[in-house]
């Protein structure tokens, strides 16, 4: 072994510790960037010589640049910001809902509800005085008006929701197309060179892997070529290095479903703020718009059924207190139609919706939509009545099989709800037909409507049925609040622990530039000594 | 496990963030005065709250109903007292008149007053109150009785019925017919006969009436002790929906309101932690092995 050799581990040794150096330099600068994982060079002994039987070491050489990485956890987290981002949309759609029935501020129905039987309360102890039934026609106006302002600021909220799913979808869509070119450059940086990663376009597919996360839930692998393939329920949304983007389509219902090549797969989605925005959408309808609907209808058709058969100051009768209900229907079909639908009884309505099915074009199945009971079929004749539950309707033309009719007594309801009797005389507290101005039995009648349980809420009075619709909204918007909270704080400490594997830390960092910069400083003595010993031998 | 300078700071900002929460949602309890603000804040709470709520609201309307049936009993109550002035007077001047020492002369003048007494009484059985004449049962725009010589009840049965608990009616008024008549016969033509008698000088018919009259204050002493025993039911049931009201009113406070000084003091606890937790962090955050390699 000559003297020369020993320039050479010394240049290794000064080599080595510049790459290791560099590798700390851009560790430190990159402390505070998000989803950074830490690097380290990786310091192999160079390949011994064998000297009379003896290895000698080499010098030392950075064989890889190694990047601290967990993939477990990377794992875990990418299913815990699913679900972060499913309780994050629930909670954020509910808590607006919330506050619409907030009763602990005394926001929502419960008073106006309260205030308008307190006013019936008053016509009967006072069935002639003409300020007790204004103040009358005025609490059914506000009960009126504030079920209107809820319904809209419900609808308000789902349209909001409809809204952040597409621009949701708009996020995904920039995100799959990213993660497409990068496993596009990932794949050839790799093939190259085997044993070095692309750290940083990892780095950088991993924090939209993680964005990706909290906007939808899909499954994911990474082939061979270090490509990840995105699935969403089992549709491709990634693969290689192209992407297939989702669009938006809005329905009949208003509602905003999710597309992917012409197929609706807006029911796939469960988790992230995608799938809570679908699963909130459905719940807001199916409690908060439904049972306040409800409500509003059973009280109008409550009230109409008495005031009906009840007498005026002014001896009139079969007036209805307010706007009688009508039906509302919908049509799924392009060769049926509803011609006419109409309330024949309104004692008999359920406050229900249907769906009049036709199985084939011959037969049709009418069903509740709330119950899911087969309320009536038959043989279709176009143009001949379908009965059922007091609705009338007239289907005509000829629908196709699978064709579908929505009937609700509930959608337009509050839209179209007004007080109709405009002259107090018309207020109908009289149960006799001969003008009595004293009689407030009919009146009384209808304040007892406020204590009695109504069939069409399940037995419960208006109040106890209000208060069902507040409890739920409570209770979904606490567990959503809750879940938010819990799957928060379980992505924090799952944070920590990529931060432990992958993170920057300082004190590390300085500790190792110091043991490099010794051994840069080291490297270059024996240079230096290996210089003098050289000098020596050519001076001998 | 690895802690990072990263990690440090998310641990005190998050911290941080925490007890500044527990701060807002504690002083919102302050500025409300209440410790539900939102229906998810305690759901068992706000369901009962709403509970409260509803019945305390039912009880303020039965008690303005029973202050409405107490002024209507009330006013009845009046109307029957002058009645039994009326009648007594009237018993007094018959039994005057069927002393031997009066002559048909003497008994012509007191038939003036009984007139006159005829005449009231019809004015008391044809009362209004608040515009409305009380004792025609629902026909409140129609005089209770015409006017002589047939006094004619022209109301009819009917009850008006205030609520005054729940499922609790009560009536308010009496129907005339069954106050100003006894025996099938109004007060007005009692006292009417017993004038005409008085006229005609008719000594027999003049006993009669003192009879009629002492059936007459009879039946008012009836109704007067029926209106009575109302007001008293209503008097009972006042207080004891004042104390049913109370009771819920301070179930719903401990129900819903703040308890100030345990809030304060949450408030002064939770203020030591953010306070210990920004000098410990600001500590924190400023070592590194950085300041000691010089």
């Amino acid at each position: 072994m000559s003297l020369n050799g020993l320039f050479d581990i010394g240049k290794s040794a000064i080599f080595a510790s510049q790459t290791a150096l560099n590798v700390l330099s851009n560790n430190i600068a990159n402390v505070n960037t998000p989803g950074y994982s830490r690097q380290e060079a990786i310091l192999e002994v160079a390949r011994a010589v064998q000297i009379r039987g003896n290895s000698i070491g080499r010098g030392v050489g950075s064989v890889e640049i190694r990047r601290h990485y967990d993939n477990f956890i990377h794992l875990q987290i990418i299913g815990q910001n699913q679900s972060y981002g499913r309780s994050y949309s629930l909670d954020r759609g509910l808590s607006h809902i919330e506050q619409i029935f907030n009763e602990a501020r005394d926001l929502g129905l419960g008073n106006p509800l309260k205030d308008y039987f307190n006013a019936w309360q008053d016509v009967s102890n006072n069935p002639e005085g003409q300020p007790q039934r204004t103040a009358l026609l005025q609490k059914a106006k506000t009960l009126v008006q504030t079920a209107r302002q809820m319904e809209s600021d419900i609808l308000g909220t789902l349209k909001e929701v409809n809204g952040d799913i597409g621009t949701i979808v708009n996020n995904i869509n920039t995100i799959t197309s990213n993660i497409a070119s990068l496993n596009d450059k990932i794949a050839q940086l790799e093939a190259g060179l085997s044993t070095q990663e692309a750290s940083y376009f990892r780095d950088e597919r991993d924090r939209h892997l993680n964005a990706l996360a909290e906007l939808m839930d899909y499954t994911w692998y990474e082939d061979t070529n270090g490509r990840v393939a995105i699935l969403a329920g089992g549709r491709s949304l990634v693969s290689d290095a192209k992407s297939f983007s989702l669009t938006t389509q809005v329905d009949v219902d208003g509602n905003r479903n999710v597309y992917l090549r012409g197929e609706d797969i807006s029911s796939v989605f469960h988790r992230g703020q995608l799938g809570g925005y679908i699963a909130v959408r459905s719940d807001i309808e199916a409690n908060s718009l439904h049972g306040l609907r409800k409500l509003t209808a059973s009280i109008v058709k409550e009230t109409n059924i008495l005031h009906n058969s009840g007498y005026g100051l002014d001896g009139s009768t079969n007036n209805d207190f307010f706007d009688a209900l009508q039906v509302y229907t919908k049509e799924y079909s392009s060769g049926g139609y509803i011609s006419s639908s109409t309330v024949t009884s309104s004692a008999a309505l359920t406050l229900d919706e249907y769906s009049i099915n036709f199985v084939t074009p011959a037969n049709y199945e009418v069903y509740n939509r709330q119950t899911g009971a087969l309320v009536t079929s038959g043989a279709y004749a176009a143009g001949s009545p379908i009965n059922f539950d007091g609705i009338e309707v007239i289907v005509d033309g000829a629908p196709a099989a699978n064709d579908s009719f929505l009937v609700s007594p509930l959608t337009n309801l509050i839209t179209n709800m007004n007080v109709a009797v405009a002259d107090t005389q018309q207020i109908a507290a009289a149960s006799s037909n001969a003008t009595l101005p004293g009689d407030n039995s009919k009146a009384l009648e209808i304040v007892q409507l406020s204590q009695s349980g109504i069939g069409d809420l399940g037995n419960a009075t208006f109040d106890g049925y209000y208060q069902g619709i507040v409890t739920d909204t409570g209770t979904m918007s606490k567990a959503a609040l809750d879940s938010l909270t819990y799957d928060d704080n379980l992505r924090f400490e799952l944070e920590k622990k990529r931060d432990a594997a992958s993170g920057v830390s300082l004190d590390e960092e300085a500790a190792n530039l110091i043991r490099f910069q010794r051994m840069y400083e080291a490297g270059a003595r024996i240079i230096k000594v290996t210089d003098e010993l050289m000098e020596m031998v050519i001076n001998l | 496990m690895r802690i990072t300078s990263f990690t440090i700071f998310n641990q005190l900002t998050r911290s941080l963030h925490d007890g500044l929460r527990v701060m807002s949602r504690l002083s919102n309890m302050l500025a409300s005065g209440k410790k539900i603000n939102n229906p998810s804040d305690d759901v068992s709470g706000m369901m009962k709250s709403m509970d409260y709520k509803v019945s305390i609201n039912e009880i303020e309307q039965y008690k303005k109903n029973i202050s409405e049936a107490d002024t209507h009993l009330g006013f009845a109550d009046i109307a029957m007292s002058s009645v039994t002035n009326v009648l007594t007077r009237a018993r007094e001047l018959a039994l005057q008149a069927s002393t031997g020492t009066q002559n048909a002369q003497t008994r012509a003048a007191i038939a003036q007053e009984v007139a006159h007494l005829r005449d009231q009484t019809l004015t008391l059985a044809n009362s209004k109150f608040r515009n409305r004449y009380v004792f025609s049962g629902y026909k409140t725009d129609t005089e209770s009785f015409g006017p002589g010589p047939g006094f004619n009840y022209q109301g009819d049965a009917g009850e008006v019925k205030v609520m005054i608990d729940k499922n609790a009616n009560m009536a308010v008024n009496i129907p005339g017919d069954q106050v100003f008549s006894v025996g099938g016969s109004t007060f007005m033509e009692s006292l009417d006969n017993l004038y005409n008698d008085l006229i005609t000088d008719n000594q027999a018919g003049i006993q009669a009436a003192i009879t009629n009259l002492d059936n007459a204050l009879d039946q008012v002493a009836n109704v007067r002790a029926d209106i009575g025993a109302r007001l008293n039911h209503l008097d009972d049931l006042k207080s004891n929906l004042e104390s049913r009201d109370v009771t819920l009113k301070t179930f719903l406070s401990e129900t819903e309101d703040t308890d100030i000084a345990e809030t304060i003091s949450e408030i002064s606890k939770t203020e030591l932690a953010l306070q210990s937790l920004r000098q410990s962090g600001a500590e924190m955050l400023s070592q590194s092995l950085l300041n000691f390699l010089r």
